[in-house]
């Protein structure tokens, strides 16, 4: 069970520096699950879910014949799902998933479509481990039956989805592996991406995603000495995104706020590192960088944007985290960093958003106060207090200090 | 100990590098695209009242100089999609054949956040450039000559603008201060064109749209939009003496365009509820006080030059969900609807959303714009009376609305 209330932040345009619109939300779930074997080298898992969320928002600037705007929504949700596992041999299993969910919405909007959906799924998957390689290979099948009371409804889908991946390792060493995968994907447009505008809802296509990855991963550990544990992970990636569902702001209720973005192509190169020291005199220090190199681009053919990197992806990104222990003392630090970016689907200047990198530090203390056990925290957001926007027009914290105290009973 | 002091060096040297590499935010310059030259169109000149008998005499005879009206070129808003902050105005010069987009940032490099959130209307009256900006809740005006910012009127949630007598009225959705905060109904406030400042205000059905004054009366189309259950159908009277709504004129639900012709009638479009009521466009008699005339022709936008009403269609309907386009004439003196596109067929079958149009009332030229996926830039074609495409040219997002600059000239003084 969970419950909010907030006000939300709306653009800071020319001319308007504060909204008062509000939102409340309220989640609620229940979850069981079950397992079981019937015969020898067999596993059935079942599990079963229900949730309800309900939403609702307020526009004190809209003013109707009803008074300001007040929008509810409720969204319910039934999901099942069945795992049938079996073990032909030791390195070989096979399994078989099968789910269903039935997700309604209703709202107190007029004209609203009160739409169901039933979604059935049943993936056959089989698992093969040898000490030096790993197969798994699965096919999903999809349907998803979508229902209206009245008016405009979502396309009914069909789908099926391969997936393989593999990881060798080529040397006598187990440090060291390599891997790859192919893996086909889609995702449906959600009841928010279809309903939850004021009138009517966006006939939006699923999205569809191929994806190919090959890359390296070497882990090694030390019992003693300084450097404890060493890890590097790289990845090089081909995505290619069939009909992208993407948020875009709308200027008018009855225009569309989502849209599909056509054909993109992904090439991406991604590095992890992480070590753990264990220094002289008890001190500890993690270090870990991380880095992804994306180009993101619209092939949509006869596109005005063909070739321009889609919005909000930047080229270059990366992490710097770290951490110093000694005792029941920590000390934190990370640097976020998150390259130029566009904020539409032309790369002009008019649409060029600037990258932001923040600094954020934080100092901890764990112990004892009156037999429980305490933790007390201090932070400092964006140290250099830089202004910053993720999404254009919606400005982020400056320098921002919190304190923490945590109790264990 | 020492290795650890180096990672930590390290990091923030680290930091430091990345710490360098953001670029100073910068005015954005204006891109300046060369188009075609405008062929010389000579303007009707403005006919002299000459007494007959003077006429039939056969001496010379000096008669007062003539004066000559003529287009210099015109602004373009470009509405900008909500939230972005993203409205902007281009300029077209015929003289130069330069087509310039982002002219308000150059012109206005110290205004905060630039012209705004969606640019809703524009008009010119005087030496003044008027801009609607919707989201940002102002009027911004400008000199037409420099673009450069005169003064900013606060209107809440303003629509659009037309011009009468010295003053400037302005439809918005936000109601009549005094009225109390939760009234539905929007207001029309009137602005001395001399002193920019608001004169009188007053209210009038839900979500105004458009307005138009014929014969000392202000005319506004209601929408209602806010309650897709219960639209408007009306079109307020306001007499301009009192600054007070005289009448209502019942046409059809939820109302957007409002344009008078010359002889006194007005253009008014409906866009219908997206259901079972389509868009149409209706024939309103101001004499008379009601609509005389009926088009079933979804209309999204229209501009009447001449004899000639040129209606853009683009109406969606949520029971078949598709968009009905259509590019349509309709001869105003006769009304009736003439057969033929106004647009050639490479032109129409090109366009993805057809959005703003205008027509040059001298040289018959035709502008169209399209606004594309409406968060792209968009496109803007120019045709001839003879439908060849003179050039297109890539605008601002949205390309929306036009402001021709003319410029009136005595010779022979």
């Amino acid at each position: 069970m969970y419950s909010s209330e907030r006000g939300l932040p709306g653009a800071i345009v020319a001319n308007r520096y504060s909204h008062n619109q509000r939102q409340w939300d309220r989640n609620l779930f229940v979850h069981a699950s079950l397992e079981n074997s019937f015969f020898k080298n067999h596993d059935l898992l079942a599990n079963i879910k229900f949730s309800r969320d309900y939403n609702r928002y307020v526009d004190p600037e809209y003013i109707s014949l009803d008074g300001q705007l007040d929008n509810r929504y409720y969204q319910s949700e039934w999901y099942a799902s069945l795992v049938n596992k079996y073990s032909i041999a030791n390195w070989w299993e096979v399994s078989l998933a099968t789910d269903f969910a039935k997700n309604t919405l209703s709202a107190n909007l007029y004209r609203f479509p009160y739409p169901t959906r039933y979604s059935y799924f049943a993936a056959l998957s089989t698992q093969m481990q040898w000490e030096r390689l790993h197969i798994q290979a699965s096919m999903l099948g999809a349907y998803v039956d979508e229902q209206v009371k009245q008016y405009y409804k979502g396309d009914n889908q069909k789908v099926f989805n391969p997936v393989i991946s593999v990881s060798v390792q080529p040397f006598e060493t187990s440090d060291f592996r390599i891997r790859a995968f192919y893996k086909e994907s889609f995702r449906m447009p959600t009841f928010n991406d279809l309903y939850y505008t004021f009138v009517g809802n966006s006939s939006l296509r699923p999205e569809f995603t191929k994806q190919y990855d090959i890359g390296a991963t070497w882990i090694h550990n030390n019992n003693s000495g300084l450097l404890r544990t060493a890890s590097v992970q790289a990845d090089v990636y081909y995505n290619r995104v069939t009909d992208k569902i993407v948020a875009m702001p709308s200027s008018n209720l009855f225009r569309w706020t989502m849209m599909n973005l056509g054909e993109v192509e992904i090439k991406g190169l991604e590095i992890n590192t992480d070590t753990k020291f264990d220094l002289p005199r008890d001190f500890k220090l993690n270090l870990g960088l991380s880095y992804t190199y994306q180009k993101a681009i619209d092939i949509t053919p006869k596109g005005s944007t063909y070739g321009d990197q889609i919005p909000y992806t930047p080229n270059h990104s990366g992490t710097v985290t770290s951490f110093l222990g000694r005792r029941e003392w920590d000390l934190h630090y990370s640097f976020i960093y998150t390259g130029e970016r566009y904020s539409q689907k032309a790369n002009i200047p008019v649409n060029y958003v600037q990258p932001w990198y923040t600094h954020d530090l934080a100092v901890g203390w764990n112990g004892k106060l009156l037999k429980t056990n305490v933790r007390l925290s201090a932070e400092v957001n964006n140290l250099f207090n830089q202004y910053y926007d993720v999404i254009l027009n919606f400005p982020m914290p400056g320098r921002n200090v919190r304190f923490n105290l945590s109790i264990t009973i | 100990m020492k290795h650890y002091y180096k990672l930590f060096a390290f990091t923030i040297i680290f930091t430091i590098i990345l710490s360098g590499c953001r670029k100073d935010d910068i005015i954005l310059p204006p891109e300046e695209e060369q188009l075609p030259p405008q062929e010389e169109v000579l303007p009707p000149q403005e006919e002299e009242e000459v007494p007959e008998e003077e006429e039939e005499e056969e001496e010379e005879e000096n008669l007062p100089p003539q004066t000559v009206t003529s287009i210099v070129g015109f602004y373009l808003l470009n509405e900008g999609n909500m939230a972005m902050n993203k409205a902007s105005l281009d300029y077209y010069d015929y003289e130069t054949s330069v087509y310039k987009t982002n002219v308000y940032g150059q012109a206005n490099p110290e205004s905060t956040l630039g012209l705004g959130d969606v640019g809703n209307d524009i008009g010119i009256y005087g030496s003044k450039l008027y801009t609607v900006i919707n989201a940002s809740n102002k009027l911004e005006i400008m000199d037409v000559a420099t673009t450069k910012r005169l003064e900013v009127i606060e209107i809440k949630n303003c629509r659009y603008i037309t011009f009468a007598e010295g003053k400037a009225y302005v439809s918005a959705y936000d109601g009549v201060i005094g009225l109390g905060q939760n009234t539905p109904n929007g207001l029309v406030a009137e602005i001395d064109t001399a002193t920019l400042a608001i004169t009188r205000r007053v209210e009038v059905g839900r979500q105004p749209e458009e307005l138009a004054v014929v014969d000392g009366k202000l005319y506004v189309a209601n929408s209602g939009g806010y309650n897709p259950s219960k639209y408007e159908r009306t079109v307020s009277v306001i007499d301009l003496n009192s600054f007070a709504v005289v009448s209502e004129i019942d046409v059809a639900p939820n109302l957007h365009r409002l344009r008078a012709t010359e002889s006194g009638d007005l253009y008014v479009s409906s866009r219908g509820n997206y259901f079972e009521i389509p868009s149409q466009l209706f024939v309103v008699d101001t004499k008379e006080q009601k609509v005389k005339s009926t088009f079933d022709i979804p209309t999204s936008n229209l501009t009447i030059v001449g004899d000639t009403a040129y209606i853009v269609g683009s109406a969606f309907s949520y029971e078949t969900f598709d968009w009905e386009i259509g590019y349509r004439m309709i001869d105003i003196k006769n009304e009736k609807l003439l057969e033929d596109s106004f647009l050639p067929k490479s032109v129409s079958d090109e366009i993805e959303m057809p959005y703003g149009v205008a027509v040059d009332p001298f040289s018959k030229n035709i502008y169209i714009t399209d606004a594309r996926d409406y968060v792209s830039p968009g496109t803007l074609y120019c045709i001839d009376k003879n439908k060849t495409v003179k050039f297109k040219v890539k605008t601002g997002d949205i390309p929306a609305h036009f402001a021709f600059v003319y410029k009136t000239i005595t010779i022979n003084k």
